[in-house]
């Protein structure tokens, strides 16, 4: 279980690092701990939750709380470094539920 | 609400039997693109458009005379008092190679038309392969084209493609104006009174996953899918049976034979026999074997939750994936019905959240048993839309 959780914690690390460094250096490092905090939160609750596609829903629910232009990122959070995940989108909603931002 | 898909897939039939029962639950309006096209057409110069000559006209003159249809429908649809308004058009044509439409692609739809519709449903409607078919072979102006089930199946791709696109935007905009109920994509197979409860978006949509390969009789489904139906929107992923082109194919490699004959049980118990040669299906089975996962993935997602009826002991490869889908990837409920003593793999019941699981012997009481827990407990699934 213990393994489990650690490798869930490594995948979203860098999966929100690669994102960010692709998206832009406008970024700040305080929003990319942002998106790895409301990722880190939920899979703690939530350890079946795929990481990947859970990091990049994160990464766009901060991106949002941050101003920055979100809709522009979705592209490529969709195809990050040619790893296509489109589920995140849907995953969205679900967590900024649990978040209370909705 | 649009809806669309890949052209010859009987949308427009399968609307003209399920309007009347619509028109039941308020004042709909119903928009066939190509109706409005074809009044549209002489004010641009275009006598007379029909089906016959729709590909004699040049592309240009054509995505005039579409825009300004939609121009006229987006209009009518502001000024109605209507409760549903449905608009009907394919996302994509295949027209023959010649001249102007060089690439054999006629857009019936475009990511800016989508946007200003505004649709809060889109309809993804898809039809067997096989009935497509057989359709486009009876259709003359398509006969025209090549017509094999490597190009239909690509054809599904393509429109598929363009609907995902434009869905995929919306569910981001769930705090807009208008609420996106969601992206469905819908098979003909599913009776009438499925559409008219997915258009009123008044009753949770669920995705009933169970053992496809191997079985012939589907009663036991069948009589849950009933008793759900009463409280939710039940999307039956058997009702497109490219299982059966898979299935067929494999036995006609089996068996080393030259043709794959598929046997389909029709809605009023009919059978009706198609025949392939083994070229064209090889051609295109790898396309339609990795469209009944995306298709499946696709459908899971956008509905609230998903429910398994365990109907065998024996796992299966597509009812543990769907599973691992809605509860790993895309966080939907899932709940699970297995009417047997012995306890399911540990791997399975992983994903399965403790309670969500009805064990026993007796079926029938199981059914009820979870349909009455379902009921219970849908309102606080994470899955519902924003309001």
């Amino acid at each position: 279980m213990e393994q489990r959780v650690t490798y869930g914690q490594e995948v979203i690390t860098r999966e929100i690092d690669e994102i960010a460094e692709v998206v832009g250096n406008q970024l700040t490092e305080e929003m990319k701990e942002k998106a790895k905090k409301i990722a880190l939160d939920y899979f703690g609750q939530n350890i079946n939750t795929d990481p990947q596609t859970l990091a990049r829903a994160s990464f766009y629910i901060a991106l949002k709380e941050y101003k920055c232009d979100a809709e522009k990122s979705v592209g490529t959070l969709i195809n990050n470094n040619g790893k296509q995940n489109h589920w995140w989108l849907y995953v969205v909603p679900i967590v900024e539920k649990r978040l209370g931002r909705k | 609400m649009l809806v669309t898909g890949p052209p010859d897939n009987g949308r427009d039939e399968y609307l003209e039997v399920a309007l009347p029962e619509l028109q039941k639950h308020g004042k709909i309006g119903y928009h066939h693109v190509f109706d409005y096209m074809k009044k549209i057409a002489p004010s641009c110069g275009v006598s007379s458009l029909k089906r016959e000559n729709v590909f004699d006209v040049p592309r240009a003159k054509i995505y005039e005379i579409r825009n300004k249809a939609f121009s006229q429908i987006i209009e009518k649809i502001e000024d109605s008092s209507n409760n549903i308004e449905i608009v009907s058009t394919p996302c994509v044509f295949k027209a023959p190679i010649r001249g102007d439409y060089y690439d054999g692609i006629v857009e019936g739809l475009t990511i800016e038309i989508m946007k200003s519709l505004n649709p809060n449903l889109l309809m993804f409607f898809i039809d067997d392969l096989l009935k497509v078919r057989t359709r486009v072979n009876e259709d003359s102006q398509k006969s025209k084209l090549d017509r094999k089930l490597k190009d239909l199946a690509e054809w599904r791709e393509l429109s598929l493609k363009i609907a995902q696109d434009y869905a995929h935007a919306r569910v981001l905009q769930a705090k807009a104006k208008s609420v996106f109920l969601g992206f469905i994509i819908f098979a003909k197979q599913h009776p009438t009174s499925t559409f008219v409860d997915l258009l009123l978006g008044k009753k949770p949509r669920i995705y009933l996953s169970y053992h496809i390969t191997g079985q012939s009789d589907f009663k036991d489904v069948q009589r849950f899918m009933n008793k759900l139906k009463t409280s939710f929107v039940c999307i039956d992923p058997y009702a497109i049976k490219d299982w059966q082109i898979v299935n067929a194919y494999d036995k006609a490699i089996g068996e080393n034979k030259k043709e794959v004959i598929m046997k389909t049980e029709e809605t009023d118990g009919k059978i009706t026999t198609d025949r392939l040669s083994l070229k064209e299906t090889q051609e295109a089975i790898d396309l339609i074997r990795s469209q009944i996962v995306e298709r499946d993935f696709e459908i899971i997602a956008n509905v609230h939750a998903t429910v398994v009826y365990h109907r065998s002991e024996t796992p299966s490869y597509g009812v543990m994936v769907e599973v691992f889908h809605s509860a790993n990837v895309v966080l939907r409920p899932v709940y699970v019905l297995y009417p047997f003593k012995v306890r399911l793999s540990p791997f399975f019941e992983h994903y399965i959240k403790p309670g969500n699981m009805v064990q026993g012997e007796k079926v029938l009481r199981m059914e009820d048993a979870l349909v009455r827990k379902l009921r219970k407990e849908y309102k606080n699934w994470s899955t519902g839309p924003y309001t």
